[in-house]
């Protein structure tokens, strides 16, 4: 067969199987704008997948154009990853440096968001990382008085 | 059958400019082996192809651009090493992040080498196996933005990626930058003025392929563990977290407070009155927009994509990626945070050294201010210190060398020094006519030593982080285990000569090894910097190599006696090991004394003595250089009349 990866194709199907036996509500989502555009989710999935370092092969491909600073990973995958953690997070979720892959349902992926833009509001660290992923607790400051972002949220799911 | 290479590509890619003639070569597996990669392998190129005495800017320099095994995994976090001989006649090496080297590697490439020189501007594209040199007179004239904008609009592909110079590389600026990813920058003693010489616009590469290691088991949880020692909320440095959110601005404060901030060309050490003003902190609560990361980074944060919003500077965008801003803040005297970012910016559109621009400009200065140079010398400008005007007009000129006065400025501090006269050679920071990088010297000896024994000129990278993890993190057992013979409670105390040398030997060999590898040494945090098993274990596992610990970091070793080979055959001695005038005769303002020649005399022969160099002349020893396969570097400089013993 042409082209046929075993591992990869076998592992396709396997996905494909499992979602129809067992359809999940969680699905991978995307803060864009927590993303840094580090293209680890990228690399990261495609060694699950192949074993080798090959971005074009995994799960995940980032969108990225640094003169407009826009990095966007697209997200093709169910979440079910023979690396996830034993919470269920798949391996690029939890290797995620800024927190902008989330695994979750809907309302989980609401309540991210909100707590996001809520944190953001008072604490300009919430800027570059994502709370979930800060590990100290963060005191609002008193003098700071800064508007709450105004970009509306964006949500990047392109999950199935 | 050519050997199947784990982690490495094999195959070494050069160019010859002058006759335009691209050749692939195979990578001989003994550099492989003895030099890792990346800065390892790239020296080994430059020691045997570049001959002693060369002209710098002549068609006999090469210009070498290198990834290594580990680039396009995770772990080598799109680290890649310029080298070439400066045109300070030191060993020109700048290690640079971002993006270039996996995109190297996936195009199945270890090394890049450009010799001769082109008649007309060119750059150089390399799709996988197709390798061609374009034209490139319709990009020379243009900043390094713009001209990776109009490579990847030419070439039709956003994710290409490209490292090239900006105006002050084709007007051989004194160190300027090799350039990519917008704000990536690298080669501290200047090698955007050698890729100018040589006509040299841009590299662009993209690549299909992947990087295979030889065990992918092995090699996935020896990366985990590294993960696992540098996540934020269990890692036992105190750095980690501050330098994984604020990125080097972080320093601003930490060295405020110790009394090691280069305040107004150092003749202050704090910046008291202005500090708040320049923070990371400040720079996160008014100016961060984004987090911007090189690749597979495991730092959420360390640059970040700013942007100016209102003030003077309004419009300015950018990407805060290391310490720079100290160079335009203290250093200069200028209490506003949001100039020293539009200065950045403009430093990397236009292919500077920012620590070239701020030293000098604090030379130049001080000079003013003392009356040596006059308004008639800058051309009306009042050039006092705190004049934010004065840098942001001046670093667009320096490029271009508009003016008699940018022109002068452009040669580097050092020359501009030396033809001033008049004493202003004590003010001038430079170490090998190359302008120093902020790090502090009467306060902190193994910087200092660090700073003065540099191949390179001063150059941070090739002993950073300048302490050791906690004491208490590394048990005498676990010591004894790696072979630590230094005390670590010794090397903790700023201000005490003694175990500096010893400690640097050992600093300096191991970040050979993982400039090589390569490995960002900015997250050489916590048990990663003393503990070279997990490196061990990374190299191991990636290459399918079986070494001992002691193999790998004598690799270290002798990528940095072949480096000092270099510069010996290029004239340098131990009396070229020293450190600017300022920091050895004049007391710091914060009640330093200054770094006496005895203790400086002291930690040089610690240092010597324990490289097994000659103390008198700081030449490797015959016994050294056979022990490291050196034995053709022996040959080679005895026939150059230099004697080894």
């Amino acid at each position: 067969m042409k082209n046929f990866n075993a591992t990869s194709d076998l592992w396709t199907l396997i996905q494909w199987v499992g979602r129809v036996m067992k359809p999940s509500t969680k699905s991978i989502n995307v803060i864009t704008e927590l993303c840094s555009g580090c293209r680890g989710c990228e690399l990261l999935c495609s060694f699950v997948i192949t074993r080798e370092f090959s971005p074009g092969k995994g799960h995940i491909r980032l969108v990225k154009d640094d003169h407009q600073a826009i990095s966007i990973p697209l997200v093709t995958c169910s979440g079910t990853c023979p690396k996830a953690d034993p919470d269920g997070n798949p391996l690029c979720v939890t290797m995620c440096p800024t927190g902008a892959l989330i695994y979750g349902n809907e309302d989980e992926i609401v309540a991210k968001r909100r707590e996001l833009l809520e944190k953001r509001a008072v604490e300009p660290l919430f800027r570059v990382i994502a709370p979930w992923k800060y590990p100290f607790p963060v005191h609002p400051r008193q003098s700071d008085n800064r508007e709450a972002d105004t970009e509306s949220p964006v949500q990047q799911s392109v999950s199935r | 059958m050519a050997r199947k290479y784990y982690g490495w590509k094999g195959r070494i890619l050069r160019v010859d400019l002058s006759t335009g003639k691209i050749t692939k070569e195979e990578l001989p597996w003994d550099w492989a082996r003895q030099y890792i990669g990346c800065r390892g392998i790239n020296s080994k190129i430059l020691w045997d192809e570049v001959r002693a005495g060369i002209d710098p800017y002549g068609p006999d320099n090469r210009l070498i651009f290198g990834v290594g095994p580990l680039d396009g995994t995770p772990v080598g976090m799109g680290r890649m090493s310029v080298t070439a001989l400066a045109n300070t006649r030191c060993l020109g090496e700048g290690g640079v992040g971002g993006f270039w080297s996996p995109e190297l590697k996936f195009a199945g490439y270890d090394n890049v080498v450009f010799q001769g020189t082109a008649d007309s501007p060119v750059y150089l594209n390399i799709r996988d196996d197709q390798v061609e040199l374009r034209d490139a007179r319709h990009l020379w004239g243009h900043d390094t933005w713009e001209t990776e904008k109009m490579i990847q609009d030419e070439l039709g592909d956003r994710d290409i990626q490209v490292r090239c110079i900006g105006p002050a590389g084709e007007n051989l600026v004194h160190s300027a930058m090799v350039v990519g990813n917008l704000n990536r920058a690298g080669g501290r003693a200047g090698l955007g003025d050698i890729m100018g010489s040589k006509k040299l616009k841009a590299v662009a590469v993209r690549g299909s392929g992947g990087v295979q290691v030889a065990d992918p088991d092995r090699f996935e949880a020896a990366y985990f563990k590294i993960r696992e020692v540098l996540r934020l909320d269990t890692c036992m440095d105190s750095w980690n977290t501050a330098w994984a959110t604020m990125g080097g601005l972080v320093l601003m404060r930490i060295f405020n407070q110790l009394g090691n901030l280069h305040t107004r060309n150092a003749l202050q050490m704090q910046f008291d009155e202005a500090i708040d003003k320049c923070s990371g902190e400040e720079l996160l609560k008014k100016y961060a927009k984004r987090p911007r990361a090189c690749y597979c980074c495991p730092y959420p944060s360390c640059a970040k994509y700013f942007e100016i919003t209102d003030g003077p500077y309004a419009g300015t965008v950018g990407e805060n990626t290391s310490a720079l801003e100290l160079c335009f803040t203290s250093l200069l005297g200028i209490e506003n945070l949001s100039a020293a970012m539009l200065g950045r910016t403009l430093c990397n559109k236009m292919g500077l050294d920012a620590f070239e621009v701020g030293y000098t400009l604090a030379w130049a200065m001080e000079s003013f201010e003392k009356g040596i140079l006059t308004t008639s010398d800058t051309e009306g400008r009042e050039l006092r210190f705190g004049n934010e005007e004065a840098l942001i007009e001046l670093i667009p000129k320096i490029a271009r060398r508009e003016g008699g006065f940018a022109s002068f400025l452009a040669d580097g501090v050092a020359k501009a020094a030396r033809s001033t006269g008049q004493g202003s050679e004590k003010w001038a920071l430079e170490v090998k006519g190359q302008q120093l990088e902020c790090m502090p010297q009467r306060n902190f000896y193994f910087a200092a030593l660090g700073v003065g024994t540099s191949e390179a000129g001063p150059d941070h990278t090739r002993w950073y982080p300048p302490y050791p993890p906690h004491p208490a993190l590394i048990s005498p057992d676990m010591a004894k285990e790696l072979k630590l013979d230094f005390d670590l409670k010794d090397v903790f105390i700023a201000r005490k000569k003694e175990g500096k040398g010893t400690f640097l030997k050992f600093m300096t060999d191991t970040r050979a090894v993982i400039e090589s590898l390569p490995f960002c040494i900015f997250l050489m945090r916590d048990k990663l910097n003393l503990d070279f098993r997990y490196w061990l274990e990374l190299f191991n596992a990636g290459t399918g190599l079986e070494y001992s610990l002691d193999e790998l970091i004598q690799c270290g070793e002798r990528i940095m006696n072949l480096e000092r080979a270099i510069i010996v055959r290029e004239g340098f001695r131990r009396e070229d090991d020293t450190l600017p005038y300022r920091a050895m005769h004049d007391p710091s303002d914060t009640g330093h004394p200054p770094l006496d020649q005895e203790t400086w005399d002291f930690m040089l022969d610690e240092y010597y003595e324990k490289r097994e160099w000659d103390i008198k002349t700081a030449i490797p020893t015959r016994k050294k250089l056979a022990e490291l396969d050196l034995e053709a570097v022996t040959k080679e400089l005895e026939t150059l009349g230099i004697e080894v013993i």
